[in-house]
């Protein structure tokens, strides 16, 4: 040797991530070579001493990292009769992009896809088991795979601390197999990290599993709470893509006050995401029951005043559009705080994008979020999506998009909300083809509809005897719909057994044996029978009863079954004193 | 077989007399009552809903504390609610806990329809007719 060669490619590699990761000064002393220093040197290391290498390492790394990244750079200075490009292969995969905060799944899904790019091997498979049950994945096939076989060339154990596993490989050239047991425990070491990550979630899944439930997923369904106002048609539904995600859509208001919705995303995935989407919903409800005049705009700026600095602790943002639906004036104010896509489809013209002029919740101290109002009568349209949706990708990678988004409005923009909302998420579905769903998916959509008139109307005094009447009123009913040649038998006995349990109901717990009366309103077309079903009893929403145990008999529970099973859509809201109840037929 | 149908015509002339004898308009559905052979028949007639159920509730009770062998023909009953079913699971985890028979019979197809939607036909001990129900409690 004529002159110091400097280290190998491999170990300037590794040492460049240590000090992207907190090193602040780096001395390798191996055998045989002058010493090797990156960085400014505080004096202040200890060093870590092998047979073959010293490392001294200052700054704030751990030392778990230190010690197990040295074992590696024994195995590199070692492997001096390798091939270059060996050791560039065992470099690169040394730089696996390993988050310590996904699953296993996840893990163990991008760890085999990286190993055979690296590797340059028709196929890579990991087999686990361990305490969060067995999982396997396998890399994604190549465009090209010369090698069919079945037939693993190399296995390796993968030296888990928490289970156990194997790596298998098939095709490709042979590979050393002392890079082969380094990629082992690198990969063990980053599903070690996984499980953990998995059971710790697991664990405060479990601890608030009850309050979860209740106050995320629920919530995240507006299919209970969506409200009724003459003039317009609303339907929402979100679609989660893991079990707890960022997306929420709720509405607010309504007795005695103006009716809000209010759809929205909090950044980022997890329990993070669901604690601080039920804090934002909560915090937006509150501004719309406590502030004096409440606009969409004053709305979204006090919720950012409260929720600012939560978001800012941890890091994240929510987006949030805010809405205040005017039955009188047709029409619906709208503040939005960067949410997107908003669309807004005036009757004969062509959908459009309604670009947010606010920011993010969370992001600045104000949020610069203004109202401007929009026309809501026959024919107009509004859907407020989330990104879950022009976001999606296909199996090649490309998205849905903008375009598709407001084409598929402009082809559904005739028909009801929820034939909208459906046909939206079926498009993007369709656009997707196998790939999985990326993200939440929420769309809210909001149709301007004539003021209809019902085709009967009765009242029935709210006690048991009296709805003996049902039976002739419900003919009587029938007879007077224009959807009456589609209604068979079997649907009017359904009908007949909703409405009953309905109004049994609205007797037995609304009511409660104190006098009163209920209003029955017969609509729709001939293509779905509505009825209306309207009391002055206290507060109460039948349809939050819980679902009966189906696998064992029970007393209670069947009523609201019953009328679910047999019903279309059902939907309850509370208007002043009134309860209002809607049963859905399609014919 | 020839039992059965021999039972079933005694126990339907039963029925008859019972039904002339006692005519109950004023509770909200009628009901006949007869013992065959130490077998308790209870046939409701009319809707049974929330309006109906607390009656029949107590001749049910009424009926078990008696009787350990229970038939309940339900072929004159055109409707039934979640209150009607739930009267008959409670009297039928009764007889479930005194280790007594309880078999309803003659469910008209709406009625059978209901019980198919919430499971019950499952967990309930039916019989396809009445006289066959009797039949199996014979023996």
């Amino acid at each position: 040797m004529t002159r110091p060669p400097g280290p190998p490619a491999a170990v300037e590699t590794i040492v460049e991530a240590w000090l992207e990761d907190g090193a602040e000064h780096v001395t390798l002393t191996a055998r045989g070579h002058p010493p090797w220093s990156w960085g400014p040197s505080s004096g202040d290391g200890t060093p870590l001493t092998t047979s073959a290498l010293t490392v001294l390492v200052e700054g704030d790394l751990p030392a778990a990292r230190i010690a197990h990244d040295t074992k590696l750079l024994v195995e590199i200075l070692d492997l001096a009769e390798s091939a270059a490009e060996a050791r560039h292969r065992l470099a690169t995969v040394m730089r696996f992009e390993v988050p310590a905060d996904v699953d296993v799944a996840t893990t163990l899904q991008s760890t085999v896809d990286q190993l055979a790019d690296v590797l340059a091997v028709a196929r890579v498979t990991i087999n686990v088991e361990t305490e969060v049950g067995p999982r396997t994945a396998t890399s994604a096939a190549p465009v090209v795979d010369p090698d069919r076989s079945q037939e693993a060339t190399a296995t390796r154990a993968l030296p888990l601390n928490r289970g156990a596993g194997t790596l298998s490989i098939v095709g490709g050239d042979a590979i050393n197999p002392e890079i082969l047991d380094a990629l082992a425990r690198r990969a063990a070491s980053a599903i070690d990290l996984s499980i953990t990550y998995e059971e710790s979630i697991a664990t405060v899944r479990l601890q608030n599993e009850y309050e979860l439930a209740e106050r995320v997923q629920s919530r995240m369904l507006p299919r209970r709470s969506v409200p009724q106002l003459t003039g317009f048609e609303i339907f929402a539904e979100s679609r989660p893509a893991r079990l707890v995600g960022g997306d929420f859509c709720d509405f607010q208001g309504g007795t005695g006050r103006p009716t809000f919705f209010s759809v929205g995303d909090v950044s980022g995935k997890g329990l993070p995401a669901a604690i601080l989407m039920s804090m934002t919903m909560a915090t937006l409800t509150n501004k719309v029951e406590y502030l004096p005049e409440p606009t969409p705009e004053a709305i979204i700026a006090r919720a950012n005043e409260d929720m600012y600095s939560h978001f800012t602790d941890v890091g994240m943002f929510a987006t949030a559009v805010v809405g205040k639906l005017d039955p009188e004036a047709s029409s619906v104010s709208l503040a939005n705080g960067g949410h997107s896509p908003v669309v807004y489809k005036a009757s004969g013209m062509p959908p459009e994008l309604i670009a947010p002029e606010g920011t993010p919740l969370g992001v600045l101290d104000e949020t610069f979020a203004k109202d401007r109002t929009l026309r809501l009568a026959t024919g107009d349209v509004l859907v407020v999506a989330s990104d879950g949706l022009n976001e999606q990708r296909d199996s090649q990678g490309e998205m849905f998009g903008y375009h598709r988004l407001l084409a598929t409005v402009e082809a559904l923009a005739d028909q009801p909300a929820r034939l909208i909302a459906i046909g939206l998420f079926s498009a993007v579905r369709a656009f997707a083809g196998g790939a999985e769903q990326d993200d939440d998916q929420t769309v809210l959509v909001v149709r301007g509809v004539p003021r209809t008139t019902p085709s009967f109307q009765a009242e029935l005094d709210a006690d048991l005897e009296a709805l003996r009447g049902l039976p002739k009123l419900l003919d009587e009913a029938i007879a007077r719909h224009p959807g009456r040649r589609a209604i068979s038998d079997d649907i009017r006995t359904g009908l007949e057994l909703a409405i009953h349990e309905v109004l049994t109901n609205i007797v037995v717990h609304g009511y409660a044996d104190t006098r009163g009366s209920i209003t029955l309103r017969f609509g729709g077309d001939t293509s779905e029978i509505v009825i209306d079903i309207e009391d002055q009893a206290r507060a109460f929403d039948p349809l939050e009863a819980p679902m009966p145990d189906l696998d064992a008999p029970q007393v209670h529970g069947y009523g609201m079954f019953l009328v679910r099973e047999l019903m279309d859509t059902t939907e309850y809201g509370r208007r002043g004193q009134t309860n209002h109840l809607r049963l859905i037929k399609h014919l | 077989m020839t039992i059965a149908v021999a039972a079933f015509a005694t126990w339907s002339e039963e029925r008859l007399r019972r039904t002339m004898a006692t005519p109950t308009e004023e509770h909200g559905m009628e009901y006949v009552t007869a013992i065959d052979d130490g077998i308790e028949i209870l046939s409701p007639s009319g809707r049974f809903d929330a309006f109906a159920a607390p009656q029949i509730a107590e001749e049910l009770a009424r009926i078990q504390a008696a009787s350990d062998r229970l038939v309940v023909d339900l072929s004159a009953v055109p409707f039934i609610d979640s209150t009607g079913l739930a009267t008959l699971v409670r009297a039928m985890k009764h007889a479930r806990e005194q280790n007594a028979s309880f078999v309803l019979c003659g469910l008209v197809e709406p009625v059978r329809i209901i019980f198919e939607l919430t499971r019950l036909d499952r967990a309930f001990d039916i019989a396809d007719d009445c006289a066959s129900a009797l039949a199996t409690l014979r023996q």
